[in-house]
């Protein structure tokens, strides 16, 4: 094994030596990120593919954004890095075997945590709440004063990303209050990023129910079995524009949705 | 026919924004920074119900691929905006993605190089006599490593799309460098004896032999690329390039065997 580990690294060291001597300046302009995704899936027409054949394989920047996207769609796994040349590479194959055995003991020390979480989780990360570019609020900073402004079949994105990963189940929901008292809103699914983020999009008057007029809307994002009724997240807000707990946050502004004025 | 970015973005099935994760988690080193560029990735993205997306798409391509680049593009935009224009040296770069990786925990984020010892070893499966050493070869090769102000250098408006202007190829100084990094790993000589002023004339006119000797096809550079500087195998090469995998690994033999003897020729091996 060590044999093949020492050819490795001398192939290695060609391959990068002989890249390098070889490497010529990147020809014409980069494409854009259609045609480098379109080259990937061969549909660019002859020419097309001739300039990017002769452009991509000496530009780093295009290099790895062609690396990067066959990674995020599965066609190349995440490699692990290899190790800086030149360098005792032979080594490598007992990290990875090193590595194998760390994971399995990950893996059970996570299993333990999660156990040990139902009990005692620590409170979740803090959010931070953009409602398209019409409000961003963080800590109490934007006060009672914020107002988000609406027509009907504007678009209507609504971005809650966590400050650190959250890797549990969470959900988001949305009250509005159009003076008979909060009620829940309809809303497209809300999507879920790995990182916790939530993120709702639609247009409003569509599948974006908002009430005409000046209403209040609340949110509130957290833990699936940890955010209480509307009237604890209404009680606990209170005249503050955000509040929270160790399972979830909340926030309250005000909204207008203007009247549609087409005939 | 339009592309429902948001429903494609969050399918479980295609698993596009687990994956999005992991390459910014491995792009930036570490869970916190990877995380940051992620969420900044993806409200950019979805930013007035994902009109850059729709905007850009024209149809030539798979959706999914596109939605990927362009968030890969995100990522290094929100490098630009955190870290600064500047980018590895050429020769670090062509070095491969350890280098990189050394080079940006060591003069951009300007940690001391037994965190970086410890942060490497830890994950990324090199041993900490490759990351010293590594270190000490990118410290004596870039003097002002770590010296200047990351603030001034993140004003600039971050490019939607790859620059306009391709970043200019390893300079003769730049590649004398990089020989000499490569050559202790062929000839078994070590590459940091000298520093990089001493570049020899001798060493030079090799250089310049080894460029008329060899040619690469397309396919051939992209398999070195992947398997030699990213660390894939050869079989993830032949996906890449949509080729049979016995095609490419008769390709990559042939490539080996031509680059080997082009070496023995120049006198870089016994």
């Amino acid at each position: 094994m060590p044999d093949e580990r020492e050819n490795f690294d001398a192939h290695a060291a060609r391959a990068l030596l002989g890249l390098a001597a070889t490497e010529a300046p990147p020809d014409g302009v980069c494409p854009t990120l259609e045609e480098l995704s379109a080259w990937q899936a061969r549909a660019l027409s002859e020419e097309d593919a001739a300039r990017l054949d002769a452009h991509v394989p000496h530009c780093l920047r295009c290099l790895e954004l062609w690396t990067g996207m066959l990674e995020a769609t599965g066609v190349l796994e995440p490699a692990l890095e290899p190790a800086p040349t030149p360098g005792p590479w032979r080594f490598l194959h007992r990290w990875r075997g090193a590595a194998v055995a760390a994971s399995a003991v990950a893996v059970f020390a996570v299993a333990g945590v999660l156990l040990q979480q139902t009990a005692d989780r620590p409170a979740l990360a803090a959010y931070t709440l953009q409602i398209d570019d019409r409000m961003s609020q963080r800590g109490n900073e934007a006060g009672d004063a914020t107002v988000v402004t609406y027509g009907a079949g504007d678009a209507f994105t609504l971005t809650a990303r966590p400050d650190t990963a959250v890797d549990e189940a969470v959900r988001v929901q949305l009250f509005v209050d159009a003076g008979s008292g909060p009620v829940p809103l309809a809303l497209p699914p809300a999507r879920i990023a790995p990182t916790g983020a939530v993120q709702v999009t639609g247009t409003v008057g569509l599948d974006v129910p908002l009430p005409e007029g000046q209403s209040v809307l609340y949110v509130v994002v957290g833990r699936t079995d940890g955010i209480p009724g509307v009237e604890d997240i209404v009680s606990a807000l209170g005249d503050q524009p955000r509040a929270s707990d160790s399972d979830w946050t909340a926030w309250r502004f005000r909204l207008t949705v203007e009247q549609d004025t087409q005939p | 026919m339009t592309t429902d970015w948001q429903r494609l973005f969050f399918d479980p099935e295609a698993a596009l924004s687990e994956r999005l994760l992991a390459r910014a988690r491995k792009r930036f080193g570490s869970h916190e920074d990877g995380e940051a560029a992620y969420n900044y990735a993806l409200q950019e993205i979805s930013r007035d119900n994902w009109q850059r997306l729709t905007r850009g798409y024209a149809g030539r391509g798979k959706p999914e691929a596109f939605l990927c680049i362009t968030f890969v593009n995100l990522l290094e935009e929100y490098a630009v905006r955190k870290y600064g224009r500047k980018r590895p040296p050429a020769w670090v770069r062509r070095a491969g993605e350890a280098w990189c990786r050394i080079y940006e925990l060591l003069c951009l984020k300007r940690l001391l190089p037994e965190s970086i010892v410890e942060r490497l070893t830890g994950r990324q499966h090199m041993t900490a006599d490759a990351v010293r050493s590594a270190i000490e070869q990118v410290r004596s090769r870039i003097p002002d490593c770590g010296q200047y102000d990351v603030e001034t250098l993140a004003e600039g408006t971050p490019q939607a799309a790859p620059q306009a202007q391709p970043p200019a190829a390893l300079g003769t100084a730049e590649l004398g460098i990089l020989l000499e990094v490569l050559a202790g790993a062929v000839a078994g000589v070590e590459g940091n004896e000298r520093p990089a002023a001493a570049v020899s004339r001798a060493t030079l006119a090799r250089l310049a032999e080894l460029r008329d000797s060899l040619t690469f096809s397309a396919e051939e550079r992209l398999t070195l690329h992947l398997v030699y500087a990213q660390g894939h195998s050869v079989a993830a090469a032949a996906r890449a390039l949509s080729e049979p995998e016995h095609r490419v690994r008769a390709m990559h033999a042939r490539t080996l065997a031509r680059l080997r003897d082009a070496l023995r020729g120049l006198g870089f091996e016994s």
